[in-house]
């Protein structure tokens, strides 16, 4: 099939390749300083793509050494043993933080999207106002209490102070999510002999479960991204998860090739999620769930 | 809703034993409260609270180190709204903020335009679009950083070494160029999302208006300020505020590339907040400056949340959704 060359067509594709261009190069670029020694990156004029590419980048944050170009081994990355810490620690909490608020929303969210109470326009606005409280103001009291009450560089400590950015946006992701299920779901489970609690429990959540997953996978993201607050309360802590880690290698010493592989490393496991996930993100709506 | 009519209870099998409690007692609005229960526990304990005690911050002079406290009145507030450094943060950040928007949503809306077509390689481009969103802001902002940079940058390296478009490197991160730096990247970071938001709106637009647009005769921008706005108004109205906040909030971008400077050029409201508090120590004063930014960010949300309700039936974007369920 040949479509006929029209003005419109030659739009459409320049302005896809525009777009195309937008999205993927600052990543590019990126990548292409990770797979790059240090002295191919300083070369001028700047090469856009690596000639001799390498991974000693990535070997040598997770302790391997490595032989640069000139024969030399390359020196140890002083930070890799923070790194790699900060990459369990993240993992950590973002787990453990996504199972407490899956336990905590789901039953607000079913019941936002699905009955008629008192109060549901209230408990919205409340959701909606934590949502958008700056997570800056939201530290500076946690920062205060903290250090009074020895939570300050603890993971337990960053795993309650997540919470406030996750709660709310899975209780309005999944709002959304529930109230666009058949309204006569519970009728039938009711039927079927299910008390209202068995209904939600037995039958919704079950059904529930690709909404779940994108939820889940959405405050998995929240967690793994954050860095504000595990600055402010845990950098240098043995409970630093990977982004303060990462902070302290952008500023202490020029290492932007190394710095480079370390930010691929951060952005892989949300691009896979986001991979997997995009026709439901696409078709969920994050924006507007009434 | 759902029928609480007795005809809908199971019969009970042994009549002669005592029923036992049932959440099938309960009406919708004593089973909602049930079901919001826990929320209401853990937001209390850790949104509620800590607010409450940032707001008794805010009236205290704290010392860390001995760590005593005395109550200074409205002191915090006063030197707060006196002084120059807080009132060029809040036009850094107002400054900031309509940047990113506008960036954001012309990305968005053209994005969504383009998607909408029909071409080849358009549902990869579609799976593609959405990875700027996945990477955080903080790996935003080094990306950024390496693009911008002029020892090693992508610009540079395409604007000065290959187009020849200038003579030395150029420094995007200058005290005139910062603030609009910055918003593009927080803005290629954030765009993807309302994206998503008007394509989902523009592909409910019924065909028949694009066909009806055809006989009367309207080119491109006919269909688009006829048939495309008054469906997308409301949900783009959303989006829009929604990244305002989002600018508002901004701080790892800051962080990361260009901690405020050069000198205060790229200071918000967030950043002031930031040196009040954790760097300068000064804890009660900093909660002073981050309530003056709860206000700002609260009046942009309660614009968004009345955007939400308002006029809901009269949206066509959402008739078409209520038609469909």
């Amino acid at each position: 099939m040949t479509a006929a060359i029209t003005p419109r067509r030659v739009l459409t594709y320049a302005a896809a390749a525009l777009l195309l261009v937008w999205t993927v190069f600052p990543i590019y670029w990126l990548l292409s300083m990770s797979l790059m020694f240090k002295t191919e990156l300083l070369s001028v004029p700047t090469h856009l793509a690596p000639l001799e590419p390498t991974i000693s980048n990535y070997t040598r944050l997770f302790g391997g050494s490595a032989i640069g170009p000139g024969g030399t081994e390359l020196p140890q990355v002083g930070q890799a043993p923070m790194i790699r810490r900060g990459l369990l620690n993240s993992l950590v909490i973002a787990v453990s933080v996504t199972a407490a608020t899956m336990a905590v929303a789901l039953p607000v969210a079913y019941a936002l999207g699905r009955l008629a109470f008192r109060g549901r326009a209230a408990m919205l606005f409340a959701i909606i106002l934590s949502r958008s409280y700056p997570p800056i103001a939201v530290v500076v009291p946690f920062f205060y209490l903290y250090s009074r009450t020895g939570l300050q560089g603890t993971l337990r400590g960053l795993v309650i102070i997540y919470l406030t950015l996750t709660i709310p946006m899975v209780v309005w992701v999944m709002t959304s999510f529930f109230s666009s299920l058949p309204r006569t779901v519970e009728a039938a489970a009711r039927i079927d002999g299910n008390t209202r609690w068995q209904a939600f429990y037995r039958v919704i959540l079950p059904m529930s479960w690709p909404g779940i997953a994108v939820a889940a996978a959405i405050s998995f993201l929240v967690c793994w991204n954050e860095f504000a607050f595990s600055q402010i309360l845990a950098a240098g802590s043995t409970a630093q998860t990977f982004p303060p880690a990462l902070s302290t290698m952008f500023f202490q010493v020029s290492q932007p090739n190394e710095m480079a592989a370390a930010s691929i490393i951060a952005i892989i496991p949300p691009a896979i999620l986001a991979y997997l996930f995009q026709r439901r993100i696409r078709s969920l709506n994050l924006v507007d769930p009434l | 809703m759902i029928a609480t009519s007795p005809t809908t209870q199971p019969t009970p099998p042994a009549v002669a034993q005592p029923r036992r409690w049932s959440t099938s007692r309960l009406g919708d609005g004593q089973f909602a409260t049930l079901l919001t229960l826990p929320v209401i526990v853990v937001l209390g304990l850790v949104v509620a609270y800590p607010t409450l005690y940032s707001l008794w911050m805010s009236f205290q002079r704290i010392d860390l180190i001995f760590g005593t406290t005395e109550a200074v009145g409205f002191a915090n507030y006063r030197q707060a709204l006196t002084s120059p450094e807080v009132w060029h943060s809040v036009r850094v950040t107002l400054l900031y903020t309509a940047l990113v928007t506008i960036f954001a949503v012309a990305i968005a809306v053209g994005g969504a335009l383009l998607l909408n077509e029909r071409f080849r390689g358009r549902g990869f481009l579609m799976a593609l679009v959405i990875l700027p969103w996945a990477v955080s802001l903080y790996a935003t902002a080094v990306v950024w950083k390496y693009i911008y940079s002029p020892e090693w940058g992508l610009l540079n390296a395409v604007l000065q070494q290959r187009l020849g478009l200038s003579d030395g490197p150029i420094l995007f991160l200058s005290e005139r160029g910062a603030v609009p730096a910055l918003a593009v990247a927080h803005a290629w970071q954030i765009a993807p999302l309302g994206m998503y938001f008007v394509l989902a709106t523009l592909q409910v637009i019924p065909e028949d208006l694009y066909k009806a647009a055809k006989v009367d005769r309207l080119g491109a921008f006919g269909r688009f300020r006829h048939v495309v706005l008054p469906y997308i108004k409301t949900p783009l109205s959303i989006v829009m505020v929604l990244i305002t906040v989002e600018a508002a909030r901004v701080f790892d971008i800051i962080f990361f590339m260009t901690n405020g400077g050069p000198g205060d050029a790229s200071t918000t409201l967030t950043w002031d907040i930031y040196r009040q508090s954790f760097v300068n120590r000064n804890l009660g004063y900093g909660a002073a400056v981050a309530w003056i930014l709860v206000v700002l960010t609260t009046i942009i949300t309660t614009v968004y949340f009345l955007l939400l309700f308002r006029n809901r039936e009269k949206r066509p974007d959402k008739a078409a959704v209520g038609e469909a369920t």
